[in-house]
């Protein structure tokens, strides 16, 4: 062969195992990777309703307000407390979300901090017992529930505490952690549900992206143990330490 | 053999109503590649097999037979005395006398090989003048004509290749017609016998004979070989039935008056022969194609001799496509011509296509994309394939007798070439000229093989990571056995390159010059009809491939 040959030759050699060698890095990542078929953001929320009907005389909160716990939301005056009030007075005074007042009016209160997800009853109204006046959105409660479509082998590489990418709407990616996983079958479909922890997680935060009901992308890194794996942490250790 | 084409045509719809499925389709980008791929393909097979159809019917009509029989001057003959020398027997056509020239085209070629040609060109029944012409500019080569008899031609430029070599010489000539002979190809000595009669018709331009092979000892030169068995005996008849086969540059006589009408050979191009034709039939010439081997020569023996010639026709191919597209408005052509020249300018883009294929198994390994949806079967596509390729071998099979590894292989690991072809069409980029089988000292292979290096090296890798995912994931895919497949077809071409580079590194070495070539045991196929049993019965036996697998061996 000619110098130039074999120069093109070492070149073009050297060029092909670097192509591969990426290729092989982006495979190895797509393999350890699995993105949700819907994911959303969720929130442990509380009820507050009244066990006695009555009329509500006053209304604090509306849908989106913020709440400490101890805040009174609705003001409720029953006929029936009233009356049982006069025969036995010591009875309400156990109650922790709401007080009574001598005239029969129930004051409901936030038990915990949050946000007013929902208001079932408006001022001026009858409300029956055991309607639900508000629901609220617990503060620093947020999660993400996701579902996939996986195969057994990619559930069981499935790791308790495993790193889940977090994509908001807007492009951005929060990082966050398995918390719990379950299985159910829905249409003959097995949908595996993973709910995903974050400290990221605040409320409002992002332009209020970060809200209960958001819709977002997860991606689920599951365990690594295809023969790739190792060369593949030291490409990706490496990139990392020269800062790409 | 009807039947066999249309139930390959069946097996090709069915594989195209396959991947044009809506419910079939994959991801785009590999889906394209295979729509593509296939597309040309498989147009071009449909193509092929309405030409191979069409080639049944025999040239020679009543006006050759009857100019054939009074095709020597007996009375001449008798008066000079000349019925031992077939050489001097005075040709005539349609009542006249004709002067006939043969012309061998030299350029650098072996001295040995230049004299069997040459000694063969003079020995042609029928009274001709034979003139070597010499691009080569080399004095032996004057002595040898002096030797034996043909005139010597040097010229002072090397202007337009060998078209303008002929040009030079057809300045110096006044014969009524001109034969081509490369300096490699030996003529049989009928060869005006055969040819010349067909000018009894005026229009007729030019005849045309096939190129048969006397060398096919390497693997190279024997797949070389074979991928144009079909085109001579198969192609060109059918070509011939539409007046659309055209010239080779070889093997062939043409009628002056016709190269006159259009100005010449034509020399823009390195791919004279076609453009030549080309022209011709543009200007309503006639041309004619006789699948009788009246002339043997030399396939590429080498990857770089091969390399280059499949280099030069695909470039003149392209150049037609795009230079000159038989579909413009103002061709003077019949639309079985202009079909039958956009087939020849699109044939090479059939070496493209496996470029595409090759592709595809990566690109479903490395980033999940078939071409193909997933609810396929591994089964289907077995299935499907060989609808489509099963009746390729077999048809192979039946044209040539046998379905040949050589070509599969050339056929795959060609693309470069073709890729590098179009490119310089495009960019306008001109190439060297050369000689197949050249007498320089040889260059290893790898030199000209460097993108199939590259790409073996790729696919390898390729297949280690997709028999890792494999293993690991504990599913054989196709993906991985296509892929291993095409590695495996490379690879045998890498191991043909390593075994010739090691053989041109001996030569060139001057030892075991007496060696056969490693790569190449000789076969020689074993006939014996006299030690067929005697049977009682009448025996029907399919005919033996004959006249032009019997040149090729």
């Amino acid at each position: 062969m000619t110098w130039a040959s074999r120069m093109k030759l070492t070149v073009g050699v050297i060029v092909v195992v670097a192509l591969v060698a990426i290729f092989t890095v982006v495979f190895t990542q797509r393999q350890s990777e699995v993105v949700s078929s819907s994911a959303s953001i969720q929130a442990q929320r509380y009820e507050v309703g009244t066990e006695y009907s009555g009329d509500v005389i006053k209304q604090n909160v509306r849908v989106g307000d913020a709440v400490k716990a101890g805040d009174t939301l609705f003001e409720v005056r029953s006929s029936t407390v009233a009356e049982a009030l006069s025969t036995d007075p010591a009875r309400f005074a156990s109650s922790g979300s709401y007080t009574v007042s001598p005239d029969g009016t129930m004051s409901f209160v936030a038990t915990g901090d949050g946000t007013v997800s929902k208001v079932g009853a408006q001022v001026g109204t009858f409300v029956p017992n055991g309607t639900v006046l508000a629901t609220i959105d617990r503060a620093g409660s947020l999660f993400v529930e996701s579902d996939y479509r996986l195969t057994p082998r990619d559930y069981e590489r499935i790791e308790r505490g495993a790193r889940v990418g977090l994509m908001l709407p807007d492009r951005t990616t929060i990082p966050g952690t398995v918390d719990r996983v379950t299985v159910q079958t829905v249409n003959g479909v097995a949908r595996t549900r993973i709910r995903v922890v974050s400290d990221r997680l605040r409320e409002g935060a992002r332009g209020g992206l970060i809200a209960p009901g958001t819709p977002i992308e997860a991606t689920l890194s599951l365990r690594q143990d295809g023969i790739f794996a190792g060369a593949q942490d030291a490409v990706l250790a490496f990139l990392k330490k020269i800062g790409l | 053999m009807i039947a066999l084409v249309l139930i390959s045509t069946l097996g090709i719809l069915l594989y195209g109503q396959f991947l044009l499925n809506p419910a079939n389709r994959g991801d785009l980008l590999p889906y394209a590649m295979v729509i593509t791929a296939e597309a040309i393909l498989v147009v071009q097979a449909l193509m092929a097999m309405w030409t191979i159809l069409s080639g049944g019917s025999d040239p020679r009509d009543f006006a050759f037979h009857q100019a054939q029989a009074a095709l020597y001057d007996r009375g001449a003959v008798s008066r000079r005395g000349l019925a031992d020398q077939r050489r001097e027997w005075p040709i005539v056509v349609g009542g006249r006398r004709r002067v006939v020239d043969v012309f061998v085209t030299v350029y650098g070629e072996e001295l040995e090989k230049i004299e069997t040609t040459v000694r063969a060109a003079v020995a042609m029944q029928g009274e001709h003048r034979t003139w070597v012409l010499d691009d080569g500019r080399s004095d032996e080569v004057r002595e040898l004509c002096g030797r034996l008899g043909a005139r010597y031609v040097r010229r002072l430029s090397g202007n337009g290749a060998k078209a303008g070599n002929v040009n030079h010489a057809l300045s110096l000539t006044d014969g009524d017609y001109f034969a081509i002979f490369d300096a490699d190809f030996v003529p049989d000595p009928m060869f005006l016998h055969e040819t010349v009669p067909f000018f009894v018709d005026e229009r007729v331009a030019f005849v045309q004979t096939p190129q048969a092979y006397g060398n096919l000892r390497s693997l190279v030169s024997r797949g070389a070989g074979y991928m144009q068995a079909v085109f001579y005996r198969f192609i060109q008849p059918g070509r011939n039935r539409f007046n659309a086969a055209f010239c080779v540059g070889t093997n062939v006589i043409f009628r002056r008056d016709a190269i006159d009408d259009i100005g010449g050979m034509f020399t823009d191009s390195k791919s004279e022969d076609v453009w030549t034709s080309l022209h011709l039939h543009e200007r309503g010439w006639r041309s004619v194609y006789i699948p009788s081997v009246l002339a043997i020569g030399d396939a590429p023996e080498t990857i770089e001799a091969y390399a280059k010639q499949q280099l030069r026709w695909a470039t003149g191919g392209f150049e037609i496509l795009l230079q000159h597209n038989p579909f413009g408005l103002n061709r003077r052509l019949t639309m079985d011509q202009r079909l039958q020249y956009t087939v020849t300018a699109t044939h090479y883009l059939t070496g493209i296509a496996p470029l595409l294929l090759l592709l595809v198994p990566p690109l479903e390994i490395f980033f999940d994309l078939r071409p193909m949806n997933l609810h396929i079967s591994v089964l289907q596509w077995v299935l499907f394939y060989a609808g489509f390729y099963v009746m390729q071998i077999v048809l192979a099979f039946y044209t040539l007798g046998s379905f040949r590894y050589e070509v599969l292989m050339l056929a795959t690991v060609s693309f470069p070439i073709y890729v590098k072809a179009l490119w310089n069409v495009i960019t306008g980029k001109d190439v060297g000229w050369h000689v197949t089988g050249g007498a320089r000292k040889a260059k290893s292979p790898f030199n000209f093989i460097i993108p199939q290096v590259l790409f073996f090296v790729f696919l390898a890798l390729t297949s280690l990571v997709a028999v890792g995912r494999d293993l690991d994931n504990r599913v054989l895919t196709l993906a991985t056995l296509w892929n291993l497949l095409n590695t495996l077809i490379l690879g045998s071409f890498m191991v043909v390159a390593a075994r010739e580079a090691r053989r041109l590194r001996i030569q060139n070495q001057g030892i075991g010059e007496r060696r056969r070539p490693v790569a190449a045991p000789v076969q020689q196929p074993v006939r014996q009809p006299e030690r067929q049993p005697v049977s009682v019965r009448t025996v029907i036996a399919t005919p033996y491939p004959n006249r032009a697998e019997e040149a090729i061996r």
